[in-house]
């Protein structure tokens, strides 16, 4: 339990940075601009091509994938809680800890992200609003959840965790294949939830649950594979 | 009992040892792995290959293990909080120890760097605050430490030597790495010397410098007369040679001689009887590069002797004179 609680503070004080900070203003400065533009191209569609090329597309990725980059301190993850292992703690608690510290970032900027980009792309006045925040802000939320697994999974890889970079190129590469069924990436899944790409047996239901079990069992492999 | 079996990370490549529970000190270069040696002792890191074990577990895969043990790394790592206290309140904590931080601190003469943050000290006082909360670890299983007695801004090397001595009349395995003869010297016990990835055990015997052998004692004197001095020994029997260079060391003599002791004597007898004031007398050792040189040359002497024996043997056997 020490352990556990040492690695999400071990998460927290690495967030604590100046970097941290200029990276989450910049995706949300980012998304407000690209929302605004879809705005101006065309009212129709505009908050799901914003979501789906741009906030959930490009922005959360990549900043999920910062958010491990800076919680496993520019290391692999075995190694980011090398500190807390040579004190006697367990890696793998520690491990669960630090990973919790980035999925809570990483969920609620993904719903932040959700929420300004259809508060941007939609007319205040929509009638519709309220309940498109309302979905937005879920599966945002979800959104940051599976990317923070699927990031934390590629970070067990490469030298110095470089597989983070790895799992960005497979999420852009097959994430657009409108079977999330049949490789399950966040990317897949969140598209599925957007209802951009429907593909054959993908409701929304189905992709929420692939996600959600995309990120648990990402997680739990992530701190199987770190010693204890 | 700590086991190599063909391990290799980092520099260091498919190194074999067994070490006993006492003090054993790894001379060799950075290069040659003896870091790499303290990191897999201590269980930061897996090894690359083969296999690492303390009392038959692997470290790097037993928090049980880890636990009771201590590790002075050559690069070490602080919980980045917001002040050093904090740091080490946290590592004690995750110990188990019921000590306050600040008393550790004062301790160890470094209560001024407590309020710092942890990311302004720099590697070397690092390595300060983590030696300083591992001196608080009353009966360590292992203790793994790589140039105790070295790098350790503040941290008062008496301390460190009376910590180690402590664990190892426990009866722990401390494990000390360093470069340096000097320090090796210093910190006592079974010396072994690393030379490119084989561990050697020292060679000592006849030599006067256990872990150089075939080397003379070369004494570093300090005085204001120093070509007096020089004068004084250089009718002296027990001494082989002395120098002194008035150009650059105008009160220093390097004194060299078979016999320790006896060199110590005749040069203290010699200074009395001119009225010679000696200010210091310190033992010089050579560097890693002579001290595994000279190892090396040892060792193919003593292998030369073998070989040479082994095959008089034969013939001695077929001579008329062994039948009778």
């Amino acid at each position: 339990m020490l352990a556990l609680r040492l690695g999400l503070r071990l998460a927290a004080r690495r967030f604590q940075s100046p970097r941290a900070l200029i990276a989450g203003l910049l995706t949300l400065g980012v998304v407000l601009l690209c929302a605004w533009a879809e705005r101006r191209t065309g009212l129709v569609g505009a908050p799901d091509r914003a979501l789906s090329r741009v906030t959930f597309g490009a922005a959360l990725p990549l900043f999920a994938c910062f958010v491990l980059h800076l919680a496993c301190s520019t290391r692999r993850l075995e190694e980011a809680v090398s500190v807390l292992a040579l004190m006697g703690l367990n890696r793998r608690s520690a491990t669960l800890g630090l990973l919790g510290g980035g999925a809570l970032l990483c969920t609620l900027m993904g719903a932040v992200l959700g929420d300004a980009t259809v508060l941007v792309a939609r007319p205040l006045t929509d009638p519709a609003l309220a309940g498109d925040v309302l979905a937005t802000t879920w599966i945002g939320a979800l959104a940051g959840l599976g990317y923070a697994g699927w990031f934390a999974l590629g970070s067990t890889f490469g030298r110095d965790g470089r597989g983070r970079l790895w799992f960005l190129l497979v999420d852009w590469l097959f994430g657009v294949s409108s079977a999330a069924v049949l490789l399950p990436s966040p990317r897949a899944c969140v598209s599925g939830l957007l209802g951009v790409v429907p593909g054959p047996g993908t409701s929304l239901m189905l992709c929420a649950a692939l996600l959600g079990g995309l990120a648990l069992a990402c997680s739990l492999l992530a701190t199987w594979r770190s010693a204890p | 009992m700590l086991t190599f079996e063909r391990a290799s990370a980092g520099t260091l490549n498919h190194c074999n040892l067994t070490l006993t529970p006492g003090l054993h000190v790894i001379l060799g270069h950075e290069r040659e792995g003896t870091r790499d040696i303290v990191e897999l002792a201590a269980g930061a890191c897996p090894p690359r290959s083969g296999v690492v074990r303390v009392q038959g577990r692997a470290p790097h895969r037993t928090p049980e293990l880890r636990r009771r043990m201590v590790s002075l790394r050559h690069h070490e790592q602080l919980f980045p909080s917001k002040t050093v206290l904090e740091a080490v309140r946290i590592a004690l904590a995750a110990r188990g120890l019921a000590i306050a931080p600040e008393q550790t601190l004062e301790r160890a003469h470094i209560a001024r760097w407590a309020d710092r943050p942890p990311a302004s000290l720099d590697a070397r006082e690092c390595r300060s605050v983590a030696a300083c909360i591992a001196l608080n670890v009353e009966s360590p299983l292992l203790a793994a430490l790589h140039e105790p007695l070295a790098y350790l801004p503040g941290l008062s090397a008496a301390l460190l030597s009376e910590r180690i001595a402590n664990w190892v009349e426990q009866g722990a395995l401390v494990i000390c790495t360093t470069s340096s003869p000097t320090s090796a010297r210093a910190l006592g016990g079974h010396v072994w010397l690393l030379d490119r990835g084989r561990l050697l055990p020292h060679t000592a015997g006849a030599s006067a410098w256990p872990i150089v052998p075939g080397q003379q004692t070369v004494l570093l004197v300090r005085t204001p007369a120093a070509r007096a001095l020089a004068a004084a020994l250089s009718h002296v029997e027990e001494v082989a040679a002395v120098a002194f260079d008035e150009t650059h060391h105008t009160s220093e003599v390097r004194v060299q001689g078979p016999d320790p002791k006896r060199l110590a004597l005749a040069l203290t007898r010699a200074a009395r009887a001119h009225g010679i004031p000696v200010l210091a007398i310190v033992p010089s050792l050579p560097d890693i590069e002579f001290t595994r040189a000279a190892n090396a040359g040892y060792l193919r002497a003593a292998y030369d002797a073998a070989y040479r024996s082994a095959q008089l043997q034969p013939q001695a056997e077929r001579s008329p004179h062994a039948r009778t």
